[in-house]
């Protein structure tokens, strides 16, 4: 029979999602050796190798986001590559803009890679890159928007596929929480202050950190959850309406729950309560989409035991119901009140990031590889084992964790019969929780080796694919078409006035909100507590916090819990933080909360404790920051550093700004003398460490009557 | 005329490629067509039908839908006709089926469906951002806050007030003008009190505003209706359709000899053709000599029976074997068939019954609700005019019908598609509570607990090959009964039939030939509760054979969980008393009681006077009994006399689906009683706590909610078990 | 605090963005058969 000329001959670019699948492949290597290497930092700490582009503060953003950013990104990219064009029978919209975001994204890569362990950091978990790479962020995610939507657009498949929609919403939303969470004003190429301080700062920050969990980490994974799983089952969705009720609740229900991580913090109740609401409703529509996933592998379980593929998938979605059923637990203020600040959100992370998106990505680049390179898997027999490894390096991890989170936190609130703390020494905590510290570096390295086996075997796969070989075109018909019911089109006029009408009850409601309470901007501020704003050399001081990464081991938010009031004193206020560009609130009590530390050690108990932190806490897990001794400080910038302050509404009088360098040479010129007057050596005077003592002795201080 | 006349005939979907055709089935100027298409059953159905494109020239695209069973192609009218690909698609195993846009696209079902899931998302996520702003409230937020979150949930509420409460308007209205009570009477004026009752408070700066639970009362009400109505559709069965469409055409001698026509324009005398297979499109006479038709879609007769020449056949008889010529005297769409047949596609059958039995019930309660808050708005408005709009609104709100409303219809449609899961065809739903009601069943025996065809009771193997091709000579043109056993019973022993001289059949007796001297007789013998026959040669008896009626494979089954659960068994056969014991024997059952020799009529006196009795039947002989029953169930009957004797037509062969009917009347029943006695309990406590001002709006709108989510949930859950 | 401001506009934007999204998806008739597409994607 003769050639159709309605059906036509589609060449998927498939060159670029090998280009994605190297990529995930080599960042997940250095995101997991990151990884590791962080984790035997916390086991023992002169893991660092006393370099200061290694310590602890500044190689955790590097695993974060290489594993975030990089592999989990880069494993997105290939999947959606892959699999819209062929679920919408087109090749991709522009083989250039998918290049261009290839090339952009790596180079964002790059840039983080060199930046942050520089101390170029805006110190605001996963959004720590600074400016200039904030703004190649949203052009490569424009970029990527373009090349998909313009693929959505000249698609040859009527139907949208679910999965297309997960990967609509990632879009769409990833791109909105970046660019409100990083407007920020530069204060230097490498430096810049967010417009949010304090409480906005941290609301803000959350609201991304908790969607940025959700639409790059679950989202897009539940997209090509439903894309991949159903494939390499060769069966379909076990139901596809669930997947689509799975989708719709998913995407309502998650913009609302990011203030579950600031539970007893300084924000208003009613608004924490409202996130914990939320958080616990997610439950059911991810449990949805885990049953959904789990089913569909219904009359095909025998397949679970030869299929590599199918055992990384079926223990991912596994991992994700467990994780989506944690997180809703501890966003539960009772249960937060004790999980928080513990490794149990570690663990909790890590059995969502390595338990779920690692296998899911595995398993993705199981059944891709083959596909692309035209060419069988080299060895099934060491997928398997890889996925022994994987599974038991996430169990320890996760089991290590959960435990080290559990007893430390018990620990941390446990108080004897006359109302006193149990442990009021916090190195004792972490002392019990080290052995802990070792099985988890330990099943980080299982998990490493795993996929260390892996990628020996897409190596040996990838030669033994043969070479030369002309891409086969698909053949395709275009089935957007207008039905013979015909009458489909008639309401479309209805869809789109209603559509005007709905905007226009979102810009009323926006208008309401926005106007109402701006009247009273002020108002949460007690008038009668006058904060002062931090002096040069604090901010100073506080920049080097900032970039040396300290949050990431000690938060600076006390919550009103009695536990916590015995160890470091009153709750946090609104106040005190209100000039906090970033704020600083932490999520991690690695060592102790520092929001009261000001003044509870002399000068020289913190210079010597920053040069060698063993030298008073024996048993100290910290690393040595002796570079702090040596650096010195710019003061000349902190007149710009003010001007930007002032700007974004920061009360710093004309002249103050004016004499920002004197001023903080003067200030720093009297903890340096007085530092030498109890033993210290000389000539501190212009060295780093100096401003971040007067940061530190300042902590706590602002905002008292 | 004689048997041999051989026509030439279109080829089977010729009449596709016809003008009067393709302008009733085909769509943008000829190029668009719809098949129903059978035997569609999965994932690799659809990459087969839907990879037709790539392989056949012409056909522009095609695309399936599983869910309706259909098929939508498009084609250049210049490379390939609609016939070609109808023929392709048969050719890989399915059997296409042509249908109007009208009857594919059911495009008005479409519309409402897509409007109603839009008022559904709205209506949700207005309600979620509402209470969002409410929950915040409720939490502690207070000054500014509250009062930003209150005017928003103002600015929300409009279009629940307007756009998502408008069907509820449209309904309230509707039962006004008819001078009934209905469900959205309660639904308008809460959601229209509701708003300015809320409006005017928050204008006074008071806290009991309301926009949160009114329009998450009202987005529940919309999802129960929604799925409601998902849970009625299609519950009949895809196969009227079928039979409808291809009754749909006919084959009409015209001036140049026979062609494909559309029913529609048979004319009284047009000359038919039909052949194996196909159903008569009008009521005919038939002009071949002889034809073998079967009347299982008319009157559920199994057995095919002959029409000879100048007999008239119904529309809706389908030829069973060979082909015939008829002169068509009735147009389909006046004769019974037709009409039955039109009743099954607008699928309104149960629809309306479900409803309007829950609308009775939901009227008394309503009915209570206004006129106790008319009473109490009246006289409480003497102490506080506020207190008794607060407290009277709370009534109307809690006391919202929905276990009735919802419940009822949501446990009935649960039932209905279970038992169109089990092969029931039910009725209405008024079936399930008479099933309930049933003390006797009655079952008729030929037909019914046994097939109506005969088998040979011996095995074949023992007859000696000669005298196999020899009785298959002598059977191998008899229409009776027992030549069909064995002919059966001989089909797999590859016997070559012997033609016999002189051969003959005298009706009543048996049927004689004669090979050379050996004269063969086939005689009926001495019955003793089987059928019986003997084989002489030459006058001496060769063979004896005994036939039964193979008994229905899970007939025992199903008799002994009767009786186990409690019914009194019963058995109406038109055979004589023996047959009915070595029936008894056979089954290793004894009926409650038995009655033999009894006509039609006799088995309807019977069934009549019994009180509560359900009658088990076949087609066309058990109608009258079956109308005289509480409830008739059509055993592999026909479907007219299903739905004509108000009852139960079993799809799939065998008696099971009698034991689930029980069962799923049973399911429903207990759902139904649940459900009524939690509204009850909760009406009755809620509304006296609501008067007594216990109960605020707010508190009603949170429990009203609630108490209808229970009775939906546990319905549904019911429902899937 | 006055984040907020920003904050739930966004959110309620974002949310009726989707709301449009799932409306047209429902004109379009995305939804009115979810059946056969599941059997669809899993063909190449």
């Amino acid at each position: 029979m003769g050639k159709n000329v309605s059906v036509e001959e589609v060449y998927y670019d498939d060159d670029i999602v090998k280009m994605f699948v190297v990529a995930t492949v080599v960042f997940a290597g250095v995101a997991f050796l990151a990884g590791i290497w962080a984790a035997l930092q916390l086991a023992y700490w002169p893991a660092n190798l006393n370099s200061e582009y290694l310590t602890f503060g500044r190689l955790r953003p590097l695993h974060t986001n290489a594993a975030i950013f990089a592999f989990a990104g880069n494993a997105i990219f290939a999947g959606i590559y892959y699999s819209t064009q062929r679920l919408l029978k087109t090749r991709m919209f522009s083989d250039f803009l998918g290049r261009l975001h290839f090339w952009g994204w790596q180079l964002i890569i790059v840039a983080a890679a060199i930046t942050l362990p520089l101390g170029y950091s805006q110190s605001k978990e996963y959004a720590e890159l600074e400016w200039p790479i904030d703004l190649a962020i949203t052009f490569i995610w424009v970029v990527f928007a373009i090349n998909f939507f313009g693929t959505l657009v000249k698609r040859r498949e009527k139907h949208m596929y679910v999965a297309i929609w997960f990967y609509i919403a990632t879009i769409i939303t990833v791109g909105v929480l970046h660019i409100v969470n990083s407007i920020e004003i530069p204060v230097s190429l490498f430096q810049s202050y967010p417009v949010y301080a304090g409480i906005q700062d941290a609301l803000v920050q959350w609201w991304y950190g908790h969607n940025a969990v959700a639409f790059v980490l679950t989202t897009p994974f539940l997209g090509l959850m439903y894309y991949y799983l159903p494939k390499a089952a060769e069966r379909p969705i076990y139901s596809y309406r669930l997947s689509i009720i799975h989708f719709w609740a998913l995407v309502f229900i998650y913009i609302w729950a990011g203030p579950h991580h600031l539970l007893y913090t300084s924000l208003p109740e009613w608004a924490q309560t409202l996130g914990m609401v939320f958080s616990v409703m997610l439950w059911a529509p991810s449990w949805g989409g885990m049953i959904n996933g789990l089913l569909t592998l219904k009359g095909a379980w025998h397949l679970l035991r030869t299929e590599p593929i199918l055992k990384f998938f079926a223990a991912g979605v596994t991992f994700y119901g467990m994780a989506t059923f944690e997180g809703p637990l501890l966003s539960i203020k009772s249960v937060s009140a004790l999980g928080h600040y513990t490794d149990w959100i570690v663990g909790h992370v890590h059995g969502g990031a390595l338990g779920w998106n690692g296998f899911m990505a595995f398993g993705m680049i199981y059944y891709l590889v083959p596909k692309l390179w035209n060419v069988a898997l080299y060895s099934k027999k060491l997928a398997t084992v890889h996925f022994w490894f994987g599974f038991l390096g996430v169990i320890g991890y996760y089991v290590s964790m959960v435990s080290a989170g559990i007893t430390q936190g018990l620990m941390w609130r446990a108080i004897d019969g006359n109302g006193r703390l149990v442990y009021p020494d916090f190195v004792e905590t972490v002392l019990r929780i080290q052995p802990l510290y070792w099985i988890r570096f330990l099943s980080g390295g299982l998990f490493l080796i795993g996929f260390l086996i892996m990628v020996y075997n897409l190596i040996r796969t990838v030669q033994n694919a043969p070479k030369g070989e002309i891409a086969k075109p698909a053949l395709v018909t275009n089935t957007r078409w207008t039905s013979p019911a015909g009458k489909g089109h008639r309401g479309l006029e209805g869809a789109a006035t209603l559509f005007s009408v709905l905007t226009l009850i979102a810009i009323l409601v926006g208008s309401v909100i926005e106007i109402y309470p701006t009247l009273s901007l002020h108002k949460y501020v007690p008038p009668n507590t006058a904060v002062e704003p931090y002096t040069p050399l604090e901010l100073a001081g506080r920049d080097i916090y900032v970039r040396e990464g300290c949050y990431v081991c000690h938060s600076q938010q006390i919550r009103p819990l009695v536990a916590e009031v015995l160890r470091y004193g009153e709750p946090s206020t609104v106040a005190e933080s209100m000039y906090d560009r970033p704020f600083q609130w932490g999520s991690k009590r690695t060592g102790p909360d520092l929001a009261r530390v000001g003044k509870k050690y002399p000068d020289l108990w913190h210079y010597r404790h920053m040069i060698d932190p063993r030298a008073v806490t024996a048993q100290s897990i910290m690393p040595a920051y002796p570079w702090l001794e040596k650096n010195k400080v710019d003061f000349l910038i902190l007149r710009k550093k003010l001007t930007v302050m002032k700007n974004l509404g920061v009360p710093y009088s004309p002249e103050e700004i004016a004499n920002a360098d004197i001023l903080a040479e003067k200030q720093a010129r009297e903890i340096a003398s007085n530092l030498e007057a109890q033993g210290a050596p000389a000539g501190l005077e212009n060295k780093q460490i100096v401003a971040l003592i007067a940061y530190l002795q300042a902590l706590g201080q602002k905002g008292k009557e | 005329m004689p048997n041999s006349y051989a026509p030439q005939l279109p080829t089977d979907y010729s009449y596709l490629d016809r003008d009067e055709f393709r302008a009733k089935y085909t769509e943008r100027s000829g190029t668009q067509i719809r098949f129903f298409v059978g035997g569609m059953r999965c994932g690799k159905c659809v990459r087969t039908l839907e990879q037709i494109p790539l392989r056949l020239k012409g056909v522009r695209r095609l695309r399936v839908e599983l869910s309706r069973s259909l098929a939508e192609a498009e084609i250049d009218p210049a490379e390939i006709s609609f016939s070609d690909l109808a023929n392709e698609i048969a050719r890989l195993g399915f059997q296409p089926i042509p249908i109007t846009p009208e009857q594919g696209a059911d495009a008005l079902g479409r519309q409402t469906d897509r409007r109603e899931l839009i008022r559904l998302a709205i209506a949700g996520a207005l309600a979620g951002n509402i209470m969002t702003f409410s929950f915040a409230a409720y939490f502690g937020a207070e000054g500014e806050w509250l009062t930003a979150f209150q005017w928003l949930s103002f600015v929300l509420y409009l279009p629940v007030l307007t756009y998502v409460a408008w069907p509820f308007y449209v309904g309230a209205w509707n039962s006004l003008k008819n001078k009934q009570l209905s469900i959205d009477l309660p639904m308008a004026i809460a959601s229209v009190s509701g708003f300015v009752f809320s409006t005017v408070q928050l204008l006074r700066g008071r806290d009991d505003i309301y926009f949160d639970s009114l329009s998450g009362f009202l987005f529940l009400i919309l999802a129960a209706r929604w799925l409601q109505r998902r849970m009625q559709r299609r519950f009949l069965r895809p196969e009227l359709l079928t039979e409808s469409s291809q009754l749909g055409r006919a084959r009409v001698l015209g001036e140049n000899g026979w062609d494909w026509a559309p029913t529609e324009s048979l004319k009284p005398g047009s000359e038919i053709f039909v052949t194996m297979g196909e159903s008569l499109p009008a009521d005919s006479e038939l002009v071949t000599e002889s034809a073998l038709f079967s009347l299982a879609w008319l009157s559920g007769e199994n057995s095919p029976r002959i029409f000879r020449a100048g007999a008239m056949v119904p529309a809706g008889a389908r030829l069973v074997a060979g082909s015939a010529r008829l002169i068509a005297k009735k147009p389909l769409a006046e004769t019974g068939f037709g009409r039955i047949l039109q009743q099954a596609q607008q699928f309104s059958l149960s629809e309306n019954r479900v409803i309007s039995l829950a609308d009775k019930w939901a009227q008394w309660l309503l009915g209570i609700v206004f006129t106790t808050a008319l009473i109490f708005l009246a006289l409480y408005s003497m102490v506080s005019v506020e207190e008794a709009i607060r407290r009277s609104l709370a009534l109307i709100i809690l006391a919202c019908p929905c276990a009735m409303a919802f419940g009822t219809p949501l446990a009935l449609a649960a039932a209905l598609r279970k038992a169109r899961q089990a092969g029931l065809i039910v009725q209405d739903a008024n079936v399930f509570e008479n099933t309930r009601r049933v003390e006797t069943v009655f079952f008729d025996k030929t037909g019914t607990l046994t097939d109506t065809e005969l088998t040979l009771r011996e095995d074949p193997k023992i007859i000696p090959e000669d005298y196999k091709s020899i009785i298959l000579g002598l059977e191998n043109e008899s229409l009776h009964p027992i030549a069909f056993a064995l002919r059966k019973a001989l089909a797999d022993e590859n016997v070559i039939p012997i033609p016999l001289r002189n051969r003959k059949e005298i009706p009543g007796r048996g049927v004689e030939g004669s090979i050379g001297k050996r004269f063969f007789e086939l005689k009926s013998g001495p019955a003793n509760g089987y059928s019986h026959c003997v084989l002489f040669e030459n006058g001496t008896p060769v063979f004896h054979f005994t036939f039964a009626a193979e008994i229905n494979r899970d007939a025992r089954e199903v008799l002994v969980d009767l009786r186990r659960r409690g019914y009194r068994v019963a058995l109406l056969s038109g055979d004589k008393q023996a047959v009915a014991d070595q029936l008894s024997k056979d089954l290793d059952f004894e009926f409650d009681e038995v009655h033999c020799e009894v006509t039609p009529e006799m088995k309807a006196e019977i069934v009549g006077r019994t009180p509560k009795a359900m009658m088990v039947g076949d087609g066309v002989n058990d109608s009258l009994a079956m109308m005289r029953a509480t409830v008739g169930v059509a055993v592999r009957g026909g479907v007219e006399a299903a739905l004509k004797s108000s009852g139960v037509y079993l799809c799939e062969s065998g008696l099971k689906g009698i034991t689930r009917l029980i069962e799923i009347s049973e399911g429903a029943a207990s759902s139904i009683k649940t459900n009524l006695m939690v509204s009850v309990i909760y009406n009755s406590v809620g509304g006296a706590l609501a008067l007594l001002g216990y109960i605020n709006p707010l508190v009603a709108a949170l429990l009203m909610p609630a108490s209808s989510g229970f009775i939906l949930l546990s319905t549904w859950w019911r429902g899937i078990r | 605090m006055n984040i907020l401001v920003i904050m739930i506009p966004l959110s309620l934007v974002l949310g009726f963005l989707f709301l449009g999204a799932f409306i047209w998806s429902v004109q379009d008739g995305q939804l009115d058969d979810t059946e056969t597409p599941p059997h669809r994607a899993i063909e190449d």
